[in-house]
């Protein structure tokens, strides 16, 4: 057999003949024991391919995509409310996803504790164990390129604001800060499993053991350094979510304050 | 309207800087482009990084698209393009990067993709056979995209697309040759 043949076998295989080159092929592939394993290969491979489900993007990953680059060629207009405003500029002109390095302290009622955290009342636990499918690591690369295209003090006050309305102390910002938009409360979870992961420089996404929101009361006594901060709209309510942990220990534990209300059934 | 002229319409208002232009080009093509990516790149971090990229290149340059061709084909164009310069990139880096008396292999290269989407052998075999390979496999056997569309997208004529397409998976059959040999084996086990 020739490599012209083969080549006739492999259209062949694709699906790319007709007529008299068909038959040809048709009759290699019976009558010749290479052609038919061409054939064969071909084909199995095609089929191997054509098989594998295409890949997506996680909800995290869609977020980041999206707001990466329409901030960059496409500037949301000034027409949004002024603590929309705030968010948009603390996002950054670029990308929604910063990593500010700082030194990390949480100062007043915040202290820092290798032991994770304790929670004064008014808290109720909430499994919000992440599903590990809609889980991916975190880029560090775009929050590197972010973190040039923001001024740290910008950052830092805009935690300092989240960290009033949340009734924290205010605290120096955290290492990780993300902009969500509007997203539903079945889908805060997986992001918050994502940032988790990016924030304890993780490979592998972290299982979010425990997650407290407040309730009415929002005075909380914890201890721990924020990690990061995603700012979003759940379910249409303004919300900040704190990632309060240590470093050195793989799980985080998370408070959700809105404004002091609770946004997530 | 169908989607071939909503792309072409979308793509007019983006090269005029319309926000909401661009969301809804995102929105119809981003999971192809990550698609392709992902198939392309080493991993997920390299195929999002290569996704971003193609979309600010195809933004940028939105005023510059004649609407001769689809949208569609267009993003595939630039985001083929984008993963082919990453990698050279990459395999740039880690040439310059190595010290002499070096010689220990790139370990990421062997590690499976985060996402369970295709199986491992099949996705370390795809790997492991050259860019241009890849991307003219990726294109018909996996995007299912026609000899001529991707002769369009890669910039060569049809006989050089059959060629890598038909080479690459004579690759790919080899790599995968236990597998491919082990139904064979266990019909002649069997009788």
């Amino acid at each position: 057999m020739h490599d012209h043949d083969l080549d006739l076998i492999a259209e062949h295989a694709s699906g790319l003949l007709t007529g008299a080159d068909e038959s040809r092929a048709t009759e290699l592939v019976g009558t010749c024991e290479a052609c038919a394993r061409e054939f064969a290969d071909h084909t199995r491979i095609r089929t191997l391919l054509a098989a594998a489900p295409a890949p997506s993007l996680s909800e995290f990953e869609r977020t980041r995509l999206r707001r990466s680059v329409l901030d960059t060629v496409a500037p949301p207009t000034p027409a949004v409310a002024p603590r929309q405003r705030l968010f948009l500029a603390a996002a950054g002109a670029v990308a929604a996803v910063l990593v500010v390095v700082a030194g990390v302290g949480i100062v007043g009622q915040l202290g820092g504790g290798d032991d994770g955290f304790t929670l004064a009342d008014g808290g109720d636990a909430v499994d919000t164990t992440a599903s590990a499918e809609a889980l991916v690591p975190f880029d560090q690369s775009a929050g590197d390129e972010a973190e040039t295209l923001m001024a740290d003090e910008d950052a830092e006050r805009h935690v300092e604001e989240a960290a009033d309305d949340a009734g924290l102390a205010a605290a120096a910002a955290p290492q990780l800060m993300v902009e969500v938009g509007e997203i539903d409360g079945a889908v805060l979870d997986s992001v918050l499993g994502e940032l988790s992961a990016a924030v304890m420089d993780a490979s592998e996404p972290l299982v979010v053991e425990e997650a407290v929101r407040f309730g009415a009361s929002c005075a909380p006594a914890v201890e721990g350094e924020i990690l990061g901060l995603v700012l979003a709209s759940v379910d249409g309510v303004p919300t900040q979510v704190f990632l309060l942990g240590d470093r050195a220990e793989p799980t985080v534990l998370m408070l959700v304050a809105p404004d002091c209300a609770a946004p997530v059934p | 309207m169908n989607e071939p002229d909503r792309d072409r319409d979308l793509m007019a208002l983006a090269a005029t800087g319309d926000r909401a232009a661009f969301t809804e080009l995102m929105d119809r093509h981003e999971d192809m482009v990550f698609a392709v990516a992902m198939r392309m790149m080493r991993d997920r971090e390299a195929a999002f990084d290569a996704t971003q990229e193609t979309f600010l290149t195809l933004f940028r340059k939105a005023d510059r698209y004649s609407g001769e061709s689809a949208v569609s084909t267009w993003l595939y164009r630039v985001a083929t393009n984008t993963c082919l310069d990453l990698l050279r990139k990459q395999k740039r880096r880690r040439t310059e990067a190595l010290p002499e008396r070096h010689d220990e292999p790139d370990r990421s290269a062997g590690e499976p993709f985060e996402s369970a989407e295709i199986r491992p052998d099949i996705e370390a075999a795809l790997r492991s056979i050259p860019d241009d390979f890849r991307a003219a496999v990726v294109l018909s056997d996996i995007q299912g995209l026609s000899i001529a569309e991707i002769g369009a997208i890669l910039g060569v004529p049809d006989g050089t697309v059959k060629s890598r397409v038909f080479r690459g998976r004579r690759l790919l059959a080899e790599k995968l040759g236990n597998l491919v040999d082990q139904p064979r084996r266990q019909r002649t086990d069997d009788a």
